[in-house]
């Protein structure tokens, strides 16, 4: 992201993966991109980057660019913000031997830097949320095209139907799941937004009610600024196989991590050692990876915090206490 | 849709890899292939020249490079 126009190219930097098909003049016509939380290509198939490719050489005729105060299309009237002007990344990027700025470090700079004007607040990790968090799925092929409503989500609950194709939100057109998250991203913790549908012959107005907490996913722990938002158990470790569960007796829906390496003194203090067995944290004893691991007490803890860890060594269930540091790394 | 419709410029990004794998310098590769069919352009500005010259719209593509 070296030098990037940062007010040109704004999306989800945890992502490993975006587009934007654009004029040559910095104009955008859409985003084709974004996932949800079970894969980084949930939403990324061959057939839908065709459905969006045919359409944007019909806008491209046209010059039928996103129009909209969301789209600054590199004319903000000011000298482009890039990566570098972060004022925390100049310092994170001083500690590393490679100077690539990933996008994921785009986000924590931003964290940091809010957290360093004690503005940084848990939510804030939830960017660019996804039709999903609607209750809506889309169709793989067209990404506007609308194939289940969970029921009791606000999508169901302001009438959006199965097979309605979303044409505009806040009044900004939708092609794709990019241009969505686009604009819910604006979409403030709790509010509303309006949908343009269209069923059959007609373009529906609707209006969704988004209540408190509204933008957070059940598993965000593929998100590499995760960590910025609290604390995390300082090791990293993997999960047990058939084999090893078996011998030591642990059910497949049951935690079961290996500690392969720490790196956090306050593990350290609390006793855990690499080869531990982890089958309790803070009360998960769910089957879970070591980034879902670590998203528990990051999500639900604080600095200072002691949680319980319970680990499974030489055959026993040992209990120790994790006292998080008081606050975060520098 | 023919493939030469749109204009590819590919901007290595973005990366969750560790960063021992990964080349010290920020020099960007040439325009190359991929698979034969796409010529990516890794910089962006010479993308736009391109895309002003043939008329085609961009594929701007920020990905993570493992």
């Amino acid at each position: 992201m070296n030098g990037i126009n940062l007010d040109l190219f704004q999306f989800e930097y945890d992502l490993t993966w975006m587009s934007f098909f654009m004029d040559a003049e910095n104009r955008i016509y859409t985003r084709y991109g974004g996932r949800d939380d079970s894969s980084p290509e949930s939403h990324l198939n061959r057939e839908s980057l065709l459905a969006t490719m045919k359409s944007v050489v019909m806008l491209h005729k046209l010059a039928d660019v996103l129009k909209s105060p969301l789209e600054p299309n590199g004319r903000t009237g000011r000298r482009p913000h890039t990566p570098e002007q972060i004022p925390t990344m100049a310092r994170m990027m001083a500690k590393r031997k490679n100077k690539c700025i990933h996008c994921h470090d785009v986000k924590v700079a931003n964290l940091k830097h809010l957290r360093n004007q004690d503005k940084l607040k848990r939510h804030m990790v939830f960017t660019y949320p996804t039709s999903a968090n609607l209750g809506i799925t889309v169709d793989s092929g067209e990404q506007s095209l609308v194939r289940t409503v969970q029921s009791g989500s606000p999508a169901a609950r302001a009438g959006v139907r199965v097979g309605d194709r979303i044409v505009k939100a806040e009044g900004h057109r939708v092609l794709t799941l990019g241009d969505l998250s686009r604009v819910l991203e604006k979409i403030p913790v709790a509010g509303r937004l309006a949908l343009q549908v269209q069923r059959q012959q007609q373009v529906i107005p609707l209006r969704l009610e988004l209540a408190n907490g509204w933008r957070r996913s059940k598993d965000p722990s593929w998100r590499e600024s995760l960590h910025m938002v609290g604390p995390n158990c300082g090791l990293w470790g993997r999960k047990l196989n058939v084999k090893e569960r078996r011998r030591l007796k642990l059910k497949p829906e049951k935690l079961a991590l290996k500690v392969t390496y720490i790196w956090g003194s306050h593990t350290r203090r609390a006793g855990i050692k690499v080869g531990d067995i982890i089958v309790g944290l803070d009360g998960q004893t769910r089957d879970m990876n070591i980034k879902q691991l670590h998203a528990h007490p990051t999500l639900n803890r604080n600095w200072g915090d002691t949680i319980p860890v319970v680990l499974r060594r030489n055959g026993q269930d040992v209990t120790v206490r994790m006292t998080f540091p008081k606050g975060p790394p520098d | 849709m023919s493939r030469t419709a749109l204009l590819a410029a590919a901007m290595l990004a973005t990366t969750a890899a560790p960063s021992l794998a990964q080349s010290e310098t920020l020099e960007k590769p040439a325009a190359q292939k991929l698979d034969g069919l796409i010529s990516w352009v890794y910089d962006y500005e010479q993308g736009r020249r391109l895309a002003k010259r043939t008329g085609k719209p961009m594929f701007v593509v920020f990905r993570c490079e493992r």
